[in-house]
């Protein structure tokens, strides 16, 4: 059950980040040449890469599995709790929707706007794909190394990363445009719960405290966290009609 | 590069203070409370206080209590009374100062 769990977890958390990586990919792509946009890409990729190879074992090394489990746990509730909260926001409509495609549109200004390089390597377009790729793949790369970190997740967390990856992927591929109809937001809001979950689980653990059920206590402490944020929503759309109507 | 940074850290720590210093007050609750509770106690409970705080951090970290401050000052002025304001108003409105005299329904005949 775990398996299944931290393997949706890996790939749902993944899956949004790596949607907007590759939104500004195709935003620059579109303006500057793919071979450009891809080559920033690479670079992003091969750097959050390098980072996670030195990052994971150092997290590991010497230290006993209650601290893997506080850091890990404290790692994914930061995460969780912005995702969860910028989540609540949106659906309340106080925040603008999550959508790759506005930041498909925002990379494709940005690159549109910078200095032609004609017969050069175009290093402007290139930094800008570097940039969204490493920053948004950081996430993920922490994100993955969290949830592989705790002995026995390692492989669904891995696996879950690799099935996001491949699948968005090909998407680009086929599509050359960034996906409109995903309900992003509603997704982040549900992996804001799924990795808030995880993280106070493992804190948990880390600190000697006993979940009843043991391994499925993420499913009822995701309900805990999905009811605080339906009732916190219901509250911040109860809210807002009085103060447009003042 | 700045901007990187500035995106880096935004990325890592979210943009607001509160749910980084909340988790870490709630690891630090969560020690404290370790070692006064006994083992038991602690085992049992102890999950459930941390997510309790958490739950804290969230809501804390959502405009909830600020919006209430907003609507607050968008109201009309003779809305924003103090408590005070409130009561001596009321108390004019009952019982005027001798003098004057208040005016009621009626042609006060």
């Amino acid at each position: 059950m775990t398996f299944v769990l931290t393997l949706m977890a890996a790939a749902g958390a993944s899956g949004v980040e790596l949607l907007e990586a590759l939104a500004i990919v195709l935003g620059v792509g579109v303006t500057r040449g793919h071979r450009n946009a891809l080559l920033g890409a690479l670079a992003g990729g091969l750097s959050v890469l390098a980072l996670c190879v030195v990052l994971g074992p150092a997290l590991r090394a010497g230290a006993s599995v209650a601290v893997i489990r506080v850091i890990v746990g404290s790692l994914l509730l930061l995460f969780g709790l912005e995702w969860l909260r910028k989540g609540v926001l949106r659906v309340a409509g106080r925040r603008g929707r999550a959508s790759s495609y506005h930041e498909f549109v925002e990379a494709r200004e940005s690159s549109a706007a910078l200095p032609n390089a004609s017969g050069r390597p175009d290093w402007a377009a290139r930094a800008i794909a570097f940039q969204g790729v490493f920053l948004e793949g950081l996430e993920v790369g922490l994100i993955v190394l969290a949830l592989g970190a705790t002995p026995g997740h390692l492989v669904p967390a891995l696996l879950g990363a690799a099935v996001a990856l491949l699948l968005i992927a090909a998407a680009g591929l086929a599509l050359r445009r960034p996906l409109q109809r995903l309900p992003e937001t509603q997704i982040k809001l549900g992996m804001g719960i799924a990795l808030t979950a995880f993280g106070t689980y493992f804190t948990a653990l880390g600190l000697d405290a006993h979940w009843p059920l043991a391994e499925l206590a993420p499913l009822y402490l995701g309900a805990l966290f999905a009811l605080t944020a339906r009732l916190a929503i219901r509250r911040l759309e109860r809210d807002r009609p009085v103060a447009e109507a003042t | 590069m700045s901007s990187l940074l500035w995106r880096l850290r935004r990325k890592l720590l979210g943009e607001t203070w509160t749910i980084p210093l909340g988790i870490a007050a709630a690891l630090v609750l969560a020690l404290v409370f370790r070692a006064l509770l006994s083992s038991g106690e602690w085992q049992t409970m102890g999950g459930f206080g941390l997510a309790a705080v958490l739950i804290t951090t969230l809501i804390r970290s959502l405009p909830l209590e600020r919006r209430r401050t907003t609507l607050i000052r968008s109201l009309p002025l003779e809305r924003r009374r103090t408590p005070d304001e409130t009561a001596a108003a009321h108390v004019q409105q009952h019982d005027p100062p001798q003098g004057v005299t208040r005016c009621t329904s009626g042609n006060g005949g």
